[in-house]
């Protein structure tokens, strides 16, 4: 009974996860420039990443491996706004955009 | 130095709970691998308070949970307006505060931005981040005061 209620618990949580995966492809896809679809890939980064290894440890049961799934979700979770900023950063850098960003702040001023 | 018995204290720990394998011959790998991750720290002038302000880190859990209700509204937002017909969508640059006078908060800071389905730090400057943001929403959750309040909360645990 318990048995039976903890991997349906897991299998909508893999399956949550594997929708939100499918959403930001579609996003990739439906955005039009390089900085929208970053966001896109923010959902596939977080919840979805979440929510596939919480689905993982609840297959697991209460071990090591839990342990070792949850500290792969904390470094993951470090480790990828970093990686974005970078590549957001260097974007920027290249002058990607930028004339977007002229045009906000003038029209505010 | 304390702070440095703190970061092996943890290390260990956290090598013990990766390792699974308690003998002496993984043990001692085990203490080897500190001894040098230390010792790298050390050369690297890393192990110090302003790095890893150890009350930061009692209070860390508490912002995670914060973060993390925000990270799960913004992905709904987001992920809404991927399966919208009509893009929707308000793509912005903004230039957003960030007075804090640690380091440590504003990493925190930048990388919450980004961690956040729908914004995205792009530059890091003295007092303010560059932000892009995909819709007017997602921007104004940014500027809301209850972030501000958070962040000042961390500000003052270190």
């Amino acid at each position: 009974m318990w048995d039976t209620l903890i991997s349906y618990c897991s299998y909508a949580l893999l399956l949550t996860g594997s929708f939100l995966s499918l959403t930001f492809a579609i996003g990739l896809l439906r955005f039009p420039d390089f900085y929208t679809r970053m966001h896109a890939a923010g959902v596939s980064d977080t919840l979805c990443a979440g929510l596939i290894v919480l689905g993982l440890v609840l297959q697991a049961g209460i071990s090591l491996v839990t342990l070792k799934l949850l500290f792969i979700l904390l470094f993951l979770w470090f480790t990828s706004p970093t990686a974005s900023f970078a590549l957001a950063r260097a974007a920027h850098r290249a002058g990607y955009g930028v004339n977007e960003q002229q045009e906000a702040s003038s029209s505010n001023s | 130095m304390k702070h440095s018995l703190l970061l092996t204290a943890l290390l260990a720990i956290f090598w013990l709970a990766l390792s699974g394998h308690y003998v002496a011959f993984t043990l001692i790998l085990g203490a080897l691998s500190i001894a040098l991750v230390m010792w790298l720290n050390w050369k690297m002038h890393i192990s110090d308070e302003r790095v890893l302000p150890p009350l930061l880190l009692l209070r860390l859990p508490r912002y995670w949970m914060w973060l993390l209700l925000e990270i799960i509204k913004s992905n709904i937002h987001v992920a809404i307006k991927i399966w919208q017909p009509r893009l929707d969508i308000q793509p912005q640059f903004k230039k957003i505060p960030s007075p804090w006078k640690r380091d440590v908060t504003r990493v925190v800071h930048a990388n919450s931005i980004t961690l956040t389905p729908g914004t995205v730090t792009v530059t890091v400057d003295k007092d303010s981040f560059l932000v892009h943001s995909l819709t007017d929403e997602t921007m104004q959750a940014l500027e809301s005061p209850e972030m501000k309040e958070q962040l000042e909360k961390l500000e003052r645990f270190q």
